[in-house]
Order: C-alpha cells, then sequence, then structure tokens
C-alpha cells in the first residue's frame, strides 16, 4: 500500500472510528454544569405589562383604580344633590351671597378647614 | 462528521436567550447539546479525562457568565465555545510543557461490549485508540486543527476563528497534521484490522 492511499482512506476510517466512539458524558459532570446554570442563571425578565400590571398592584390594585375613576367621572357629571358643585361655584367666582352658599362654606371651613371669605 | 446547520446555530443563540430570560429548561437543553462535545474535544487534546471535564465545566460556566451579555448574530455558540476550550486546552498544555506532571492517557473508547457486533466494536476502540496516541504524539496546534477538523467536524474558516490564525494556516496545520498521524498510523494496519478491509 502506498502512503497516499492510506492518507485518504486508512486515516478517515480511524477518523471515523474515533467519532463513532465519543467519549460518554459523565452525569455527575453534567449536574455540576447543571447547577453552574442555576447559581447563574439571570433573575427572569417579565415582559413590560407584567411588570406595569406589577407595580399598579395586581387585579386588585388595578380594581381599585377603575373603581374610583368610573367614581369620580359619575360624580362629576351628576352630582348628589347634598354635594356642594365646588368645581362649578369655584370657576364661576360664586362663593357667596346666597343662604346656600354660606353653608356650603361652613362646611368647607368645618370639614377641610378652608376660609373661603377670607379670599 | 457533526456540522451544525444554520438552523441549529439559530437554536442555540435561542436557547441561551431563553436561559437569560430566566427558562431552567433551556439550561439543560443547552448542556445535553453542547457539553458532551466540548468534552470530546477536550479529552482529545489533553488526553487526561479529569482535566478535560474541568476544562468543559469550565467552558459552560463562562457561557452562562455570558448570556446576559450574548449578542446574537455577532458569534456562533458553539464556536465561541470551541475557542473557550481550545483556550482553556492551551493554557493546561502549556503548563504541562513547563514541567508539571502530564496528564496520563485515558482511553477514550469505552470498553468492549459483549453484545453482537462486539467484535466490530472492539476493533473501532482499538482504532480509535492507536488514533489517541498518535494524536498526543503531535504539537499541540496541529492536534487542535486536527481533532477540529477531521473529529468534531468544524470547517477550516470556523477552525481558524477557534484557533486565531488565517484559514491557510489551518490547512497547513492540518496537511502537517494528517501526514504525521499517517506515518504513525499506517505500520500499525495490520493488528488493527486493515488486512480484513482489504488495506
Amino acid at each position: 500500500m502506498k502512503m497516499t492511499d492510506f492518507d485518504q482512506d486508512g486515516l478517515e476510517d480511524f477518523f471515523a472510528a474515533a467519532r463513532a466512539t465519543p467519549p460518554p458524558m459523565p452525569a455527575d459532570l453534567q449536574a455540576r454544569i447543571l447547577a453552574d446554570a442555576a447559581a447563574h442563571m439571570p433573575a427572569a425578565r417579565p415582559a413590560w405589562h407584567r411588570v406595569l400590571w406589577q407595580l399598579l398592584g395586581g387585579s386588585a390594585g388595578v380594581g381599585g383604580l377603575v373603581t374610583a375613576a368610573v367614581v369620580g367621572v359619575w360624580i362629576g357629571v351628576a352630582p348628589p344633590a347634598n354635594l356642594p358643585d365646588l368645581a362649578g361655584q369655584v370657576v364661576a367666582g360664586q362663593m357667596g351671597g346666597t343662604a346656600e352658599s354660606e353653608a356650603e362654606t361652613e362646611l368647607l371651613t368645618s370639614v377641610y378647614g378652608w376660609d373661603m371669605e377670607e379670599s | 462528521m457533526q456540522i451544525l446547520s444554520d438552523d441549529q446555530r439559530d437554536a442555540d443563540a435561542e436557547l441561551l436567550q431563553r436561559y437569560a430570560n430566566g427558562d431552567a429548561t433551556a439550561a439543560r437543553l443547552l448542556t445535553t447539546r453542547l457539553a458532551p462535545r466540548l468534552l470530546g474535544h477536550a479529552l482529545r487534546v489533553l488526553g487526561d479525562r479529569a482535566e478535560a471535564e474541568d476544562v468543559a465545566q469550565e467552558a459552560m460556566l463562562r457561557l452562562w457568565r455570558q448570556a446576559p451579555d450574548w449578542r446574537s448574530g455577532e458569534a456562533k455558540v458553539s464556536t465561541w465555545l470551541y475557542r473557550v476550550v481550545a483556550n482553556l486546552c492551551t493554557d493546561r498544555l502549556r503548563r504541562r510543557n513547563s514541567g508539571a506532571v502530564p496528564g496520563g492517557l485515558d482511553a477514550v473508547a469505552e470498553p468492549a461490549d459483549p453484545t453482537p457486533g462486539a467484535a466490530e466494536k472492539m476493533q473501532q476502540a482499538a482504532r480509535a485508540d492507536a488514533l489517541q496516541k498518535a494524536l498526543e504524539s503531535l504539537p499541540d496546534r496541529q492536534r487542535q486543527a486536527v481533532v477540529l477538523r477531521h473529529i468534531d467536524g468544524l470547517t477550516n474558516p470556523e477552525i481558524a476563528e477557534i484557533l486565531d490564525v488565517g484559514v491557510e494556516a489551518v490547512e497547513s496545520l492540518t496537511a502537517r497534521g494528517k501526514r504525521a498521524l499517517a506515518a504513525q498510523l499506517s505500520g500499525q494496519r495490520d493488528a488493527l484490522g486493515y488486512e480484513d478491509d482489504g488495506f
């Protein structure tokens, strides 16, 4: 046999034998590698909407926010009869003169500490 | 010969991304896909099982640490890992060559299996052992290049990237390595069953 024949065929046969007999992967090595992976695994990074949901307090927090918003809009559009129409009075500058507005002023002063008559 | 396709390459990068996002299953899959090949390469280059296991574990550890900063598309995960393993092996070989105790030769092949076809397996194991002994007589860089090309099945450009040399240098390393291997192994062909194969 010439060396060139061995180069082309015989040597490849040795390489094929090496590829066909890979060293086994020891179970303890795999366990060590996985332990390293667990120790160095970055913290889970949830999607932005999950982060926002958690920042707002989850279902309870978001439910409260929605309820408060709806009630606020409802009161603003159709305030109950026994509540002063503060927004309308402040904007219109009608904070005095009538018996009704005086009662409202007393209520504000007693409850919130505002003395609207000083202004 | 195992050569990764583009799909497989993307799969490794995607698994690494999943690991970086906290998916433990991805770590297990990456370990199953990549660690045995790293161990095999290190074992063939170093010829010492304990050292090869340390190298494979260290390479995977560096991959876990790199995961959060991994940039997909810049490097192939397996090539990056082979490069880490090659460098770790080179460091250990240099320490050996500087006077440390060399690692003992471990049989790469498994013991013969007493089942039908056992004779063929024994012959393959004997050839693999003979190749391993011949490989260990090569200069370190030739050995690394030959193992990467002809056992791990990487392309010359990939090997050039791993060994940090040009493609022509890789071709030269593998050609010289194969000539040296052929010179050693051709004398053993009768003992290794080549008469039966018609060689």
